[in-house]
């Protein structure tokens, strides 16, 4: 698996950021030949980390090479810098025109990766849990699939609360730049729901979505409300509860059937 | 300028290696559009390092990241770990065929980056002065130009005197290693006279030569012998020698003008 970190300037960022990029192809060639999945062109999945994390994150907390190697996809590890990926109006750093449109678009002019949307897929945990679907909702054209992990589902908290209930990590003003006015909230891009609805309406296809969240998650109950969302609106998906917490242990072990799916599906 | 770094399985190596690449893809729109070198494809410069140096050597020492900047070309800083760039028989590590096939045909099939001899070229300083100059004759093919500055041109010393007498960081046992029984090493593969003669004679494609030197360096006489060498054998080059030692101060200025040469002429 070749590991490359690359620093760039992003226009969307204003800033050089780092992204970790993996790449299984330095395999030994006897190991390439016997894998069936060499036969087809290499995917690549977005993996976004969560809050307070980075881009080596993925690679620390988990076993993605393996599973990349096995499979045949890269993998690519952006920095969200606690932005909930999301376009910032403040500082001008648009997070989710980063991770949805300039980044995949750098990644196939740098690394010559395939710009179809059936190879190319976002995940990620918690806040880049809620960072790839709402990625994956807004631009369909880019990403045909998508997993949330313990994803943070916390819009309609803030909307009824005026602020996040489920952590308290984070303090009002901090709230009140990421997530902006709350009564812009409803309708905004930062509301996976209204991006799922507009998606609804403009008849453009629907990315696959994948969820898993751990039965002792503090953002259990967040993630079957999305879930219900989901069924009330008729759209496709798969949901797993599996016993686990807000941990690297629950996350990894996710990962493994969450890829199986991507690759299978 | 994208700063990356890359590990990867190198089979030439049997192991993994690190490099770091530098791409000058991610200019600020308007600065690319007002440089005339982007009307063109862009080259590549592989960069050696000399003994006990690694592949962050270049970008420490110089501003070689100005340079392809400004000139539309990226970079390749391999390391060579003290193996003066030749293929080792006793630990298997090929390096020449690293440098010279494995290498730019990985990073080709990575980046992209043109295949054409007339965008490759090769420098370096020191032992990798003497590895640019060796690999681009071994490998007359792949590289059309080689800048080697100081270079540790220490063939002759070793077949007359059975020792490396300048530079007192090696011993017989380390030489013998490397360069392999003094006895067979005039027609030796790791012999770079003797590779220009070969290509000489079978009428094949040059490289074409800058040869740089500080007039205070201890490998002074040495650049001198290959400069009557090329002259000898009626093989033009360019040779230039400044003020300056065997130092960072003396590579960092000699870069520009080789720099220019490479991109100009």
């Amino acid at each position: 698996m070749a590991l490359i970190k690359i620093n760039y300037l992003s226009q969307a960022l204003c800033k050089i950021t780092t992204v970790q990029v993996y790449i299984p192809n330095d395999l030994n060639p006897d190991e390439r030949r016997k894998n069936p999945c060499y036969d087809r062109p290499m995917k690549v999945l977005y993996l976004l980390h969560g809050y307070s994390g980075n881009n080596t994150d993925w690679i620390q907390g988990t076993l993605v090479c393996s599973l990349a190697a096995k499979y045949n996809f890269a993998v690519v590890c952006p920095s969200g810098d606690n932005s909930f990926y999301f376009d910032q109006d403040m500082t001008g750093r648009k997070y989710s025109s980063f991770v949805g449109e300039e980044l995949p678009s750098y990644m196939r002019k740098t690394f010559g990766f395939s710009c179809s949307r059936e190879d190319t897929w976002i995940g990620g945990l918690s806040m880049g849990g809620l960072g790839a679907v709402c990625a994956a909702l807004k631009y369909p054209q880019t990403f045909s699939k998508a997993i949330g992990l313990s994803s943070a589902f916390v819009i309609n908290e803030i909307l009824t609360n005026g602020k996040r209930v489920t952590s308290t990590e984070t303090n009002q003003a901090f709230q009140d730049h990421i997530y902006g006015s709350l009564g812009a909230l409803k309708d905004s891009e930062k509301n996976p729901e209204a991006l799922l609805l507009g998606l609804l309406d403009s008849g453009n296809p629907l990315p696959g979505l994948y969820l898993a969240c751990g039965t002792e998650d503090y953002l259990l109950e967040n993630n079957r409300e999305f879930r219900d969302f989901l069924i009330k609106q008729g759209v496709p998906f798969s949901y797993t509860e599996s016993p686990g917490e807000h941990n690297w242990e629950f996350w990894n072990q996710a990962l493994t059937p969450a890829v199986k799916w991507m690759i299978e599906e | 300028m994208a700063l990356i770094e890359v590990n990867y399985l190198s089979q030439a190596l049997c192991k993994i290696t690190a490099l770091q690449v530098f791409i000058p893809n991610d200019l600020n729109p308007e600065e690319q559009n007002a440089n005339p070198y982007y009307g063109r494809e862009m080259r590549v410069l592989y960069l050696l390092h000399g003994y006990s140096g690694n592949q962050t050597d270049w970008i420490q020492g110089t501003t070689i990241c100005n340079l392809a900047k400004k000139y539309n070309f990226a970079v390749v800083c391999p390391a060579g770990d003290n193996s003066f760039y030749l293929d080792q028989e006793m630990t298997g590590a090929k390096y020449a065929t690293f440098i010279g096939e494995e290498l730019p045909s990985y990073m080709e099939n990575l980046f992209g980056f043109s295949g054409r001899r007339e965008d490759t070229y090769i420098g370096g300083f020191s032992m990798g002065g003497f590895g640019s100059i060796h690999t681009a004759l071994k490998y007359n093919r792949k590289f059309s130009k080689a800048a080697a500055f100081s270079s540790a041109l220490i063939i002759n010393e070793i077949i007359n005197t059975g020792s490396k007498t300048t530079g007192s960081h090696t011993n017989s046992f380390y030489q013998d290693h490397i360069f392999g029984p003094r006895e067979s090493l005039k027609t030796s593969e790791k012999n770079h006279e003797y590779l220009l003669c070969q290509l000489l004679e079978k009428k094949e494609r040059l490289p074409e030569f800058y040869l740089a030197c500080g007039t205070e360096d201890f490998l002074l006489p040495h650049n001198r012998e290959f400069r009557d060498f090329l002259k000898e054998k009626g093989v033009p080059a360019i040779y230039v020698e400044a003020p300056g030692g065997h130092d960072w101060d003396f590579w960092n200025f000699a870069l520009t003008p080789a720099v220019q040469w490479m991109m100009e002429g």
